[in-house]
């Protein structure tokens, strides 16, 4: 950073004093610039609708499996750019631990999941899509949702089993949309993931 | 897929610049604020996407991204707040997480997007062109601030992000630092470099040799 920008200065030396004046100019200026940039720099109303709306999103009824791993950052900027090597993605809370595989094939997207330790649970795919307000279908057993409310957009679901070793396979639908799968246990707890962009 | 392009060129009608929170408040508040959208309070949510939402689209702007993945990626770290309000370490220091889990969302869609990424720290900032002044801005009626903008928009990409980021948020720049993954010692020192660099440009006319420069 400073090599940078003392790069971009033409004589180094002048860089050096860092007095008192300097400092009271630099302020003003900062003053001057933020009176013409500010109003540039404001983010356009939808975004800061859609901010509000992800409110609605809440999850009250399952427990939260945060995202520990994404190989897209993970894995480094070489396996991350290389198409050949799968996105998986790992989600944990507590003991349990979920993890994903995006299985691209010619028929369509699907994703391929571990839960861990192994059990036979129900899991349901969530897609939904922001500024999509007409869908509005509300969330099951979700009390914040209120049907209707722009921003809450359902735009697909897909239900599974998974088997005795806790595998799933969930078809995934076109076009990316945010997904969360929601994991729910033989007595009726509920385990679902943070939502990603497949 | 320029640097900066998501920067709005019109003026909205009323700033709302003065009820900026990033560090402009009692950290106390903000502390609270999280607690009460923790329990429900959707007011509560509001006020903080109100007092750091502009903050979070400044970061975004910041990763060469355009209005809409600006927007995606504005949405997912609003998202991730959401999902983490109950278990926020130290919700005082929300401006930050908020900070860093959009520099995260950034470079998560730029690699999703499977674009050629730099992620190196001296040059993530450095391959967009420089915003042009566009037709509206003629209309900017005081030479002044024309001249401003127009050196501005000249200077290195990474002085410009650090010069907004400084615009939107206040001392001690937490937020600044987090965004851009600096250590926040030297935001300062850094943020007086470009100054005086835009200051040296404004006096020349905006034709020191900084594009050659970096």
């Amino acid at each position: 950073m400073d090599e940078e920008l003392n790069g971009a200065a033409p004589d180094p030396g002048e860089d050096a004093d860092d007095g008192p004046y300097d400092e009271a100019v630099n302020h003003e200026l900062l003053a001057e610039l933020a009176a013409v940039m500010r109003p540039r720099l404001e983010p356009p109303p939808q975004v800061l609708d859609a901010a509000r709306q992800s409110f609605t999103w809440r999850t009250v009824d399952a427990e939260l499996a945060t995202l520990t791993h994404d190989s897209l950052i993970d894995a480094g900027p070489v396996l991350a750019r290389s198409s050949a090597s799968p996105r998986i993605l790992t989600f944990e809370v507590a003991a349990v631990q979920i993890e994903m595989e995006v299985e691209a094939a010619t028929s369509g997207h699907r994703l391929l999941g571990q839960i861990t330790p192994p059990a036979e649970v129900d899991v349901a795919l969530r897609s939904r899509e922001v500024g999509s307000g007409e869908v509005g279908s509300g969330e099951v057993g979700s009390g914040e949702v209120r049907s209707g409310e722009a921003g809450d957009g359902e735009v697909g679901s897909a239900a599974a089993r998974s088997d005795p070793l806790g595998r799933f396979v969930l078809p995934l639908p076109d076009g990316r949309p945010l997904v969360s799968v929601r994991c729910t246990f033989a007595d009726g707890s509920a385990v679902e993931t943070a939502r990603v962009r497949l | 897929m320029i640097a900066h392009s998501c920067v709005t060129v019109v003026a909205p009608r009323h700033a709302r610049s003065d009820r900026r929170w990033a560090g402009r408040v009692d950290q106390s508040e903000v502390a609270d604020t999280v607690r009460r959208a923790a329990a429900g309070d959707r007011g509560a949510w509001d006020a903080i996407v109100e007092g750091f939402g502009a903050m979070v689209w400044a970061v975004a702007c910041g990763y060469r991204l355009g209005p809409v993945d600006a927007a995606e990626v504005s949405q997912t770290t609003w998202l991730r707040l959401l999902e983490h309000l109950d278990r926020i370490r130290e919700p005082e220091r929300l401006g930050g997480w908020l900070a860093t889990t959009a520099r995260h969302e950034s470079l998560r869609l730029l690699r999703l997007r499977g674009r050629e990424i730099v992620t190196d720290d001296e040059t993530r900032f450095d391959h967009g062109p420089s915003y042009e002044p566009t037709p509206e801005d003629l209309l900017v009626d005081r030479d002044r601030d024309l001249a401003l903008w127009e050196v501005f928009a000249r200077l290195p990409p990474r002085c410009r992000t650090l010069l907004e980021l400084v615009i939107i948020v206040a001392p001690p720049y937490a937020e600044v630092a987090a965004a851009l993954d600096m250590p926040i010692g030297s935001i300062g020192p850094t943020r007086a470099r470009c100054l005086k660099l835009l200051r040296r440009m404004l006096a020349t006319g905006g034709v020191t040799d900084v594009a050659e420069g970096r």
